[in-house]
């Protein structure tokens, strides 16, 4: 799977969020927040290819946690990002 | 011929009897006329038209299909009401020249001064914002909500019943930030409402209106202020990444500078007294 592009992180008031523009005939804007370690795995993801196992073991080994724990985030994190067309397999 | 207008602080002209003798048929600009001036850029009439590469934004409103795009180079703005009456304006990348061809229908060039305007002048963290504006005790409150919610409604319950108020603009005020300061400025489009000032007041915060059987207000977050202001930025410009990383720091400008609320409404003067209330006493400095 990987990030589209098209989706830029915006630091903002010390928030970090996407807006999802959606397209101009479909009035359907939506505002996605990222906690740390969700704005960790976007960065490290960003501009390539990556599995769940890629992402999990960065978080592994930044927050020094279970692989399952690890994982389960990590499906998460994709699958919400994928509802919201920000990841594409 | 050259004529030119002051909008929000910044300079612009307008060149060549075509394009000059249509801007002084539109009434809302001449309080915004000035003798002299450096302009920042300039509109003229263009040849040689670039076809765009991405439609960024397209909407039938009102028998206009407005159609917003970028070009190798620039951007492209079509204004189509026909085949036969059809404005473009376009602009190239580091350039400060705006250009527009076509047939000049005064409500289409009034809008395509509109979207130049605003193309020249984002860098300059400058931007209109959609909303209607009351000025009182010298500070300005923008009202935002979709069209249809009751914002000049509102803002007309505020002349009626909260003395001292009086009205900037009524559809696009220019939103401007300076050393950090966010300033509100009359503008040459104000909708229906022939409301044209050359003036600028210090924002003092923004609404969201929604209409409800109840009044209330609230203060909200910086993610629900974001997602309250965005809609009421240009949408034109929202599709593209370069155009909407300056609305995006706006945005967080003016949520750093002052309190953004949700008031849901009835079209009453209970609305207009809450919402001065929470405005104007215990939001101070909160």
């Amino acid at each position: 799977m990987k990030i589209n592009p098209n989706f830029r992180l915006r630091d903002i008031a010390g928030e970090t969020i996407i807006v999802n523009q959606g397209t101009s005939d479909v009035d359907m804007t939506r505002i996605i927040s990222l906690n740390a370690s969700a704005k960790l795995l976007f960065e490290a993801m960003a501009g390539k290819e990556f599995t769940i196992d890629d992402a999990a073991k960065l978080l592994v080994d930044t927050y020094e946690i279970e692989e399952s724990q690890a994982i389960s985030d990590v499906v998460v994190w994709a699958q919400a990002l994928k509802e919201q067309g920000i990841i594409e397999e | 011929m050259i004529t030119k207008y002051n909008v929000a602080g910044h300079c612009f002209a307008v060149k060549g009897d075509w394009l000059c003798g249509a801007v002084a048929e539109i009434p809302a600009f001449a309080p915004f006329e000035v003798a002299e001036g450096d302009a920042l850029f300039s509109f003229e009439e263009g040849s040689e038209r670039p076809e765009a590469i991405k439609t960024d934004y397209s909407l039938l409103h009102e028998g206009v299909e407005t159609t917003f795009g970028a070009t190798p180079s620039g951007y492209l703005l079509t204004l189509r009401e026909s085949s036969q009456c059809t404005l473009y304006l376009w602009c190239t990348n580091g350039d400060n020249k705006v250009y527009i061809s076509g047939h000049l229908s005064l409500h289409l060039f009034h809008f395509a001064l509109w979207v130049g305007y605003s193309l020249m002048t984002l860098p300059y963290e400058t931007v209109a914002v959609h909303s209607s504006c009351i000025v009182n005790l010298n500070k300005a409150v923008l009202f935002l909500g979709e069209s249809g919610t009751g914002k000049s409604t509102h803002t007309s319950l505020w002349l009626q019943h909260i003395p001292g108020s009086s009205l900037l603009n009524d559809d696009s005020p220019i939103v401007r930030c300076i050393g950090g300061k966010l300033w509100v400025y009359g503008s040459p489009w104000s909708g229906k409402t022939p409301c044209y000032k050359p003036l600028r007041y210090e924002l003092k915060g923004c609404v969201r209106l929604s209409q409800a059987p109840e009044n209330s207000i609230h203060k909200l977050s910086v993610l629900h202020s974001y997602a309250a202001l965005h809609p009421s930025f240009p949408p034109q410009f929202a599709y593209d990444n370069n155009l909407y990383d300056y609305i995006s720091k706006l945005i967080e400008k003016v949520i750093q500078a002052v309190p953004v609320y949700h008031l849901a409404c009835l079209p009453n003067r209970d609305a207009a007294s809450l919402s001065y209330r929470k405005i104007f006493s215990d939001a101070e400095n909160s």
